[in-house]
């Protein structure tokens, strides 16, 4: 695909897209934590057990997970080789001059490992079948306590869903900039090194400029619909949890359980 | 500098996956034409116009410009340096701090001199109407729309570039600064720039164009002169064009009695001519000064009905 993709959504009908976004995003955040506290090696095996089910469920399409989870490869890659290099407890295995890598570092590079690659596609996997505005609107309701507190938590969700809808705008024209730019002999990938700071000039600019003329477009459209924000706003998909997420809620209780009773009885 | 699409294909989502953009799209664009590329929304068209410009590469197939394919390196560079792209709303390609510096920018990427690079923005700025005097100086962003619009076009024409090619150079223009544009085209290809516009505006293409390329679905529906492909008005209708606005009254008008001689006029003034030429003898001037002259006979008998002003279409 010739754009930008981590983790985005994807649409379907299957039980996880049907789920209540706040649900899915206090379960992805339980996994998360779980994911590091499950003890190793055996409490790795419900961790991905759990993954599994979920991927499986949500029936995104494998080719579709490994792109997403392309770009957070080299985060697993980093973990694992600084483990390799860092830990110098136990045999060592293999050295080359000052690095050496001990069975004890292989067992831990492989463990965090799996730990980090779990976390990433768990979050990868409710991007990829959460729309962004559902994501805001469970994100803004799970901190509606907050909004007692003074933290105008209504208007950093319609902030933060505007910003999500104008990705896809902005990056295509940026495109169209970047082609323009281009035809006018400023390629970003060629030239000095002061020619490629120029050319990113070139590009910032009208960036910015459609950013702000966006921006003015906008806010007149909301005014002009009456928009007002704060208190007392309403809202057009209202979340209620069904029997979908009640499953949901269930299967990851019971994982949950598992995880917890395994990191105690060690 | 010729350009060739040798069964092109094109899809955004790379080669052999998701729907096409462009598919099997073969067409020779000849040295110092000017071309219409017309089409709905979503046909294809300004990816036509990308890969023309080497801006993109095909995923099968070839673009050819000046005999060398875009898909060599050297062939890439050499198009990208000789046909100039005007993007859809090119003023959003604006950025410098002043008009002379953006309009020399490109100049300035392909190795001009400061002094060089400012007489060729000021050469560019008079291409398209502007007084180099009064806005070599001045902000971009200070400008009218029309305006900015004109220093995006002298922006391309600062590289001297031997053929264009501009997507939807009108839109979103009032009326005046359309025409400016199109004056603006009209004039270089007169200069002998090979010019290709691509367009949803039929009068435009019709009081422009010497060849027409037609685009439904990623495909070329036709391709031909203006009176050939417009000749075809129910093909073009199915694929959501239509034909320009005298060759629909020429039809009315004809299943109303009126005979036209010749081809069907696609231009206003062309129209304007038959029905006089219709009217009889107690007409006006124009059927007195050519009582029988058809509507194909391009030399107009007053100078205000200059063949081809595009004044039907922009006033």
């Amino acid at each position: 695909m010739r754009r930008i993709a981590i983790g985005q959504y994807v649409r379907g009908t299957s039980p996880v897209h049907r789920m209540d976004p706040r649900v899915k995003l206090v379960a992805c955040l339980a996994y998360m934590v779980s994911a590091f506290v499950a003890p190793a090696p055996w409490g790795l095996v419900p961790v991905l057990a759990m993954l599994a089910l979920a991927i499986a469920a949500s029936r995104v399409p494998s080719r579709l997970i490994a792109r997403a989870s392309g770009p957070l490869a080299f985060f697993v890659l980093l973990t694992v080789i600084t483990n390799l290099l860092v830990v110098h407890e136990g045999t060592p295995v293999a050295s080359l001059g000052w690095l050496v890598v001990t069975d004890v570092g292989v067992a831990s590079a492989v463990v965090l490992g799996v730990r980090v690659l779990a976390l990433m596609l768990a979050g990868a996997l409710v991007t990829l079948t959460t729309t962004p505005v559902g994501i805001t609107d469970g994100t803004e309701r799970l901190l509606s306590p907050l909004a007692r507190l003074g933290v105008p938590v209504g208007e950093l969700a319609t902030m933060v869903s505007i910003a999500i809808r104008f990705i896809p705008t902005l990056s295509e024209e940026m495109r169209h900039v970047m082609t323009a730019q281009a035809a006018r002999g400023a390629a970003v990938d060629e030239g000095s090194l002061a020619r490629r700071a120029r050319v990113v000039v070139s590009l910032i600019v009208p960036l910015f400029a459609s950013a702000l003329r966006h921006a003015e477009g906008l806010g007149d459209a909301m005014e002009a619909r009456c928009y007002v924000g704060g208190e007392g706003r309403t809202h057009y998909h209202v979340l209620a949890l069904r029997r979908v997420d009640a499953a949901g809620i269930a299967v990851v209780a019971a994982y949950l359980a598992v995880v917890v009773a395994m990191a105690v009885a060690r | 500098m010729p350009i060739t699409f040798e069964q092109v294909t094109y899809g955004y989502d790379g080669p052999g996956a998701g729907t096409r953009a462009l598919d099997g799209v073969s067409l020779t664009i000849a040295d110092g034409e000017f071309v219409g590329v017309i089409g709905h929304t979503g046909s294809g068209k300004s990816t036509l116009a990308e890969l023309a410009c080497a801006a993109r590469l095909p995923d099968a197939g070839r673009v050819v410009v000046d005999g060398a394919p875009t898909a060599d390196r050297r062939g890439r560079r050499e198009a990208r340096r000789r046909v100039g792209y005007v993007m859809q709303y090119p003023e959003r390609q604006l950025f410098a701090e002043t008009v002379g510096e953006d309009v020399a920018f490109g100049p300035r990427n392909l190795g001009a001199s400061r002094d060089e690079a400012r007489s060729a923005a000021r050469e560019a700025l008079e291409l398209v109407g502007l007084s180099p005097d009064d806005l070599i100086d001045a902000s971009p962003f200070d400008l009218s729309g029309g305006q900015r619009r004109r220093v995006a076009l002298a922006g391309v024409l600062a590289m001297r570039p031997r053929a264009i090619v501009a997507d939807e150079p009108t839109a979103g223009l009032d009326p005046q600064a359309r025409q400016g544009v199109l004056d603006i085209l009209r004039d270089l290809h007169g200069r002998g720039v090979t010019v290709v516009m691509v367009s949803h505006d039929m009068d435009h293409v019709a009081a422009l164009a010497q060849h027409v390329v037609a685009l439904a679905h990623g495909r070329v529906i036709a391709d031909g002169t203006p009176a050939e492909v417009f000749s075809r008005a129910e093909e073009l209708r199915r694929a959501g064009l239509d034909v320009p606005t005298a060759a629909r009254v020429a039809r009315d008008l004809a299943a109303r009695g009126y005979a036209f001689a010749g081809e069907v006029p696609l231009t206003l003034d062309a129209l304007a001519r038959a029905v006089a030429a219709q009217a009889g003898p107690s007409a006006p001037r124009a059927s007195a000064a050519s009582p029988k002259s058809g509507p194909e006979s391009e030399s107009g008998p007053t100078p205000e009905l200059e063949p081809g002003s595009g004044s039907g279409g922009g006033r």
